[in-house]
This record gives C-alpha cells, structure tokens and sequence, in this order.
C-alpha cells in the first residue's frame, strides 16, 4: 500500500493503537505486533516476495550469530562472504539479469554473432535494494566487530522488516537501528505530535508538488522531439523537483511513522537544492545511501588516503556504483559518472568539505555569490537528472539536443502557473525552515491558531491539489 | 464532582489519551472546515436525495434543490419527484417525457430541457417530464403508469437507450436499486435503496461524500452501475432476454399511447425486437455534429435541440 491511500490511512493508526496498548498491557509482544504489521504491509504489495525478506532475514540472523562464535578469520571471511554473495545475489538476479543478459546479448551482435537467450519476465520484488543493504550493512559491522550480533530473531526481523522503512528506505545502520527494538518505549506526546507533523509535510511534498510535477514532466519527455527547448528545461527543471519532492516526501512519512511507534529514523535528506557545490549535494541527497556506499566501499577502497589516481578511481567507482542500484540502465551509469567526474575535481582540491555548515550560519537571504553557486549546482543538478529520467540514452541525448537549439529562447509551451506558485510556495518555507530537520519541526513556537491554521491550509491544498496517484519513484528501486 | 475531575484529570495527563484527544480535536474541526470549504467552492455535486415510492419505484424526495457543479445549473426536484417541468394548464393536453440522465439533464441549464423546447414549439400541450440517472426500460413504464393515475395523458414519450433496455433485465446484471424484469420467473423485481444510512449521511455531510468520491475504498462498488462503454455488445442470450422483456411488457404494461424514443445508435437488433411487439418507435439519427460532451456522453444544449427537433415529427 501507498503512504498516500486510504488504505495506509487506516492501516497506521491501527498498528499504533495496538502498537503502544501493547506496551502497556503485554510490552513483550511489541515487536511481534511490529513484525505482524510490516510483513502484511509489504505482504499486500506482493506476498510471494515474502519469502525473499524473511530468508534474508534468517541467513543474516544466523551469519551474525556465526560470526559472533567464530574465531577463525577465513571462516570469519567465508560467512560474510555467504552473506554478501546472498544479498547482491538476490539483487542481481531481480534487478540486473535481463540487463545483463541484453548486454551480452548485444555484444555477441556486435561481433557478429547472435545468441538465441530469452529475457525472463522477472518482477522486481520491492524495497528489495533497501531491505538487502540494509542486512548487508549489519552483516559488515558484526564481522568489523562495531556491534555484537543480534540474538534475538523477533528483534532482529522487526528491524529488517519495520514497514516505515522497510520499500524505500531511509537505509539504517544496525548500531543506530537495532539497540531501539530492545529498548522499553514510552510513548512520547512530543515525538508523535512532531512525527504527524512530519508525515503531513511529507505528504504534502509527495501528493501535491511531486506528483503535479509528473504530469507535465511525462507529458515533456514523452513528446521531446516536438517541444520546444524553453519547454524541455521547465521539463528538466520540474523533474528536478518531483523526484526531490517525491522522494524527500516519502522519506518524511517514513520518519514520521517511525517516530509515532517512538523509533528515531536517521535523516535522509537536508534540502540538497540549497548545496553551493556537487560534494555539498552529495551531504545532503539521499543521506543513508551515500553514507553507506562511503562507509563500506569508498572507505575500505582507501577513500581519499591514498594517491590520487587511487582517489579518482575510488570516487568514480562509488558513483558509478550508486548510479547503478539506481537501475539496470547505462543512463543510469551515466549519471552516475557524470556526478562522479563532477566531484573529482573538488576533491582534488581539497574543497569537499568547504560548504559544510555554512548555508547554515546565513540568515533570510545569502550572498549574491553564494546564491548564483545554489543555482548552478541547481542547474548542473537538474541536467545530470536528466539522464536519470529518460528511457535511454538515446532519448537523453534527444533531449539534450532540443534544449540546446534556438528554441531555448521562445516561450514555453507548457508553462503550469499554478505548479510554479506551489513550488516558489514550498521552496520559501523550506528555505525558512533549513535550519531543522524538516521546516515544520520548530513550528510549536507559533501560537496554535497559526500552526493549525498553517496545517489545514496544507491540507486544503492537499485535497485540492492531489493529481492522479503517482507511486513512489524510488520504488523502482 | 471531585471523582469526575481526577479521573478527567488522570485521562488528560496520559500523554496517549492526551495525544489521541488533541488528535480527535484537530479532525473534528477540520472536519468543520472541511465542510465550510466544500459547501463554499461547491467541490461536490449537489446529487437529490432517493426513496421507494410503495409501488417500488424509485424517485427523488420532493422539494429538493441544489447545483450541478456550479450555480448555472440549477436543479429541483418537482412535486412527482422528478427533475423536470411539472407545469400542467388543465385546458390542454398532457404528454410525458421519460426517461434517465439524459432527460434529468443535470449537465445543462433548464432551458435545454426536452420539455422546453418541445414546448417552444409545441404551446398547446403540457410537457411533463420524469427523468431519473439510472432508469430502467421497465421502469420508464411503472413511471408512465404513475402518470396516468395522477392526470390524463394523451403520450408518453419514452426515451431509451440500450443500456436502459440491458438494465431492466435482472439476469445480465442485478441492479437491486432499480426496478428490474427477472426472464426466468417472468416477473417484475421491485427496486431497494441500496445503502440508504450511509447515503442519508452522504448527502447531508458534503465533507465525507467529498471523501467517498476522491478516495475510493470500494472501487467496483462505487462503479457499478456507471456506464463507461458507450458501445454496448450484446450477445445472442442477451438478445433472448431482451425479446422476453419486450414480449412482457407489451403484454402486462402499458403500450397504446407509448412513443419510444431510441437514442442515436440504438443497436438494431433491438429496434427490431421494439417492432416485433408492435411499439410506436422513433430512432433519433445522429447528426453530422456531435450530440454529446467531448468527456461526458450525455447530450449538451445542441443535442437535445437536435433530438427535440426529430422527437417533433411525432407531433406533425
């Protein structure tokens, strides 16, 4: 089920009624409600895929009890191994094998052979490149030693499973995640007023900015050849916002869920739009998935201690990686390496860490240097995004030639008026609110009349400006 | 009192008991505001409310007014319970117009009814009109029938597409709301009102039926009923279903004074099946310019012209 249906609607606030009464009157089943929940939240999207998560969970429940017995470091090695070759194994069966098979395909072709291989109609299972690194993550860090492993099997699958996070992240680290589900929870008025606040902002973002933007940018990149080159930057420029907005917004319930059954999610983005450059982006998009290529690829590869011929390739195979769990796609290869040739300059000079903070410490407005550094990482951005969205790489560099024409200086033919009020709408209280994890965390200070004032208006717009239900972007994933 | 207090007091201070009141307190003026915005911008349909008269037709209660989308398109339920004209001058003759939404015409405002411009160019008869969403081909002559008990009519002009005729018949779909023809035990099914609690609460709370319509639960409930295929294919057993009707109610139902009135593209099997039984028909030809809204297949401001226009040579 969607965050954004009817059925989610009711399906959250029965789980945290029974959720927090079991804590009172029977603590010892929480997680088992939990688990329950989750797995007939992700048993209604598909429950044939159940037997993936729960084997994941079981092979990596025992692989971290293993490890934990185990001394010997080739049997030490062997387990992660099993692990990680499970893991990416199931990712690569699901995700990647028709694209590799197309492409051996391919190249057969191109030397002149054809090979007689059938695509097989394989349904990606969902949330399964987030479950899977998620397990894999723990599986690194009990054989790193960070954390003992877990022995309790309820626990350990609720934290595999927890359905806020469970199809599309944020992707947690067991030494944050996994000590809550062994903690006693008390319900925190606090915490479940700010996490409602949290999923209506969310919620907000996804149905009214993000899914308003899909409508014109599909319509624009499905009609790329005809349009003019102002009308394909808007296109550009409004997908920029709808997979921000989308994701971000999932991102915010998925917090927010959390926060009501008192689990504290790590943030997943920090208004990346707002960067001064491609490092500051990358600190700020999809937090727990570049952290994670950072802490179990980049940095076991050297990072940035070794030479620099080291660090380039360290960098460019980081991005060329995250490009590719983004799909089974050269565009989305592409992307990736795009970013990646974008970053290795700033890390050569050693400017990577410049702008932390510093977006910050400014007040209202920011200097006129520094705003024209926003928008072109803005603009640099919301190019690289389009390799991200189009089908192939013929079809970006389709694009790409119909924005650079003379028609980039001709009005645009789709210009949505009202979509460009609700983003300069959002984009203002986002820039207001950047100094929190979510613009609307600090608004208890308001009088309440404002605040309910403020959330009804959001509501309004909710019900006024929710377009024809959009899934989930990152689902793909 | 004091008991009262502490215990109000204990339920206050449980942050849950505190988290869910605050949380009922925002729903339920919000709920208010709800309302206050759809009844404001009129986000809703106005849609009349329904009853089962004793002979188990269904009309709308009477004295019911209200807007089809924005205030041009006024609607009100007349004395009968019917949208329509109900204007009767008892020095001239009375002909009835009958039929479903088409005649109910909700989408166009009242000077595009049937009933008007046949009256503009007919001053010398009444026209009284019996439109209902939904009616059956059965039920089109349980209302003829009404008719005639409450004032002499000299014609009843039915009009009737294929999906009427298909819905009269209980064995292709059972519509318990509507009065239906069951071929097998060759008897006329007398309608229910389906829903009629959560309906009385529909139509007085315009927030939830905001809700209902936006956020489908029960998607193929919800749609049953609607017609979403303008071309309808009815299959040799339909056809058999269609004859039985036909053959019943030319034979329990009244037939002497009824024109039907076949809307454009009337399947001709049917036609034929109506001249069978030696029915009055007339088959409204479809123009060279379209009849109906571009995303809506009822008939716009022109069509029902173009339609009244043909309905006339009955006159002439």
């Amino acid at each position: 089920m969607l965050f954004n249906s009817i059925e989610f609607a009711i399906f959250l606030p029965i789980v945290f009624i029974v959720y927090w009464l079991s804590t009172y009157w029977a603590p010892k089943f929480k997680n088992i409600i939990l688990l329950i929940s989750s797995y007939y939240f992700y048993g209604v999207w598909d429950s044939r895929f159940l037997i993936l998560i729960i084997a994941s969970t079981l092979l990596d429940y025992f692989i971290g009890l293993s490890l934990e017995k185990t001394f010997k470091p080739s049997k030490r090695k062997l387990l992660l191994g099993i692990s990680i070759v499970f893991n990416l194994g199931l990712l690569g069966v699901f995700k990647y094998f028709n694209f590799f098979l197309d492409n051996i395909s391919t190249a057969f072709r191109f030397f002149g052979n054809e090979l007689d291989i059938t695509s097989i109609h394989i349904v990606l299972p969902v949330g399964i490149s987030f479950y899977t690194f998620q397990t894999l993550s723990y599986s690194i860090d009990v054989y790193n030693k960070k954390i003992e492993s877990e022995k309790n099997i309820i626990s350990f699958a609720t934290f595999v499973a927890f359905f806020p996070q469970l199809v599309a992240g944020p992707i947690e680290r067991a030494s944050h995640f996994l000590p809550q589900f062994r903690t006693e929870k008390k319900f925190s008025y606090v915490e479940s007023k700010d996490g409602l606040r949290q999923i209506l902002w969310g919620l907000f973002k996804k149905v009214v900015i993000a899914d308003n933007c899909a409508l014109f940018v599909n319509e624009i990149f499905a009609n790329n050849e005809i349009l003019s080159g102002s009308t394909l930057v808007v296109g550009a420029l409004l997908f920029s916002f709808q997979i921000y907005y989308d994701f971000s917004g999932y991102s915010d319930i998925a917090i927010g869920s959390a926060r009501l059954l008192g689990f504290d999610l790590r943030p997943n983005f920090n208004y990346p739009y707002f960067s001064k450059d491609i490092s500051e982006f990358w600190r700020r998009w999809h937090i727990s998935l570049s952290t994670w290529f950072r802490d179990y690829v980049y940095i076991p590869l050297g990072g940035s201690r070794v030479s620099k011929i080291k660090s380039i390739r360290n960098v460019l195979i980081i991005f060329l990686v995250s490009g590719f769990w983004h799909g089974a796609n050269w565009t989305f290869l592409i992307w990736g390496l795009i970013h990646g040739l974008l970053f290795i300059p700033i890390l050569l000079n050693r400017k990577s860490m410049v702008n932390i903070e510093n977006i910050k410490n400014q007040k209202w407005f920011v200097a006129f240097k520094d705003a024209l550094r926003i928008l072109f990482t803005f603009i640099t951005v919301s190019l690289c995004w389009i390799f991200f969205r189009a089908e192939s790489i013929s079809h970006a560099m389709s694009y790409f030639s119909g924005i650079f024409d003379v028609s980039l200086f001709t009005t645009p033919s789709i210009f949505p008026i009202y979509l460009i009020f609700l983003l300069i709408f959002t984009l203002t209280v986002e820039w207001l609110g950047r100094l929190n994890l979510y613009p609307l965390e600090k608004s208890d200070n308001l009088p309440i009349v404002f605040r309910w004032g403020f959330y009804y208006f959001l509501i309004i717009l909710l019900f006024n400006y929710a377009a024809a239900e959009q899934s989930f972007i990152y689902f793909q994933f | 009192m004091l008991l009262l207090s502490k215990v109000l007091y204990t339920f206050s201070s449980n942050p849950i008991v505190k988290f869910i009141l605050r949380s009922a307190i925002f729903i339920f003026f919000g709920i208010i505001l709800g309302e206050c915005t759809v009844r404001y911008f009129k986000l809703v349909i106005d849609v009349p409310q329904r009853e089962i008269d004793d002979e188990g037709v269904q009309k709308y209660k009477i004295r019911q007014s209200g807007y089809w989308r924005d205030k041009n398109l006024r609607w009100e339920v007349n004395k009968y319970g019917y949208v329509g004209c109900s204007d009767r001058d008892t020095c001239k003759e009375t002909i009835t117009i009958i039929g479903d939404s088409y005649i109910e015409n909700f989408m166009n405002n009242d000077s595009c009814r049937q009933c008007r411009i046949l009256k503009k160019i007919n001053p010398n008869y009444n026209f009284i009109e019996g439109g209902r969403a939904g009616v059956s081909f059965i039920e089109t002559f349980l209302i003829a029938k009404q008719f005639e008990n409450l004032f002499k009519v000299k014609d009843h002009l039915v009009y009737i597409s294929s999906h009427d005729i298909v819905e009269s018949i209980a064995e292709i779909n059972r519509y318990e709301d509507r009065a239906q023809f069951s071929v097998g035990q060759q008897v006329l099914l007398k309608a229910k009102l389906k829903s009629p609690g959560l309906k009385k609460v529909l139509y007085n709370f315009k927030f939830l039926y905001y809700l209902y319509i936006r956020f489908p639960l029960f998607v193929a409930e919800q749609n049953k009923g609607v017609n979403t295929d303008t071309e309808l294919k009815l299959t040799e057993q339909d056809l058999t279903y269609i004859d039985e009707l036909f053959k019943f109610s030319s034979e329990h139902l009244m037939k002497q004074n009824v024109y039907i009135v076949f809307h454009p593209e009337i399947d001709s099997n049917i036609v034929n099946i109506a001249k069978k039984y030696n029915y009055t028909i007339l088959e409204i030809k479809q123009g060279s310019e379209k009849y109906s809204f571009e995303n809506d297949v009822h008939w716009t401001c022109y069509g029902h012209q173009e339609v009244a226009k043909q309905v006339n040579t009955i006159f002439n």
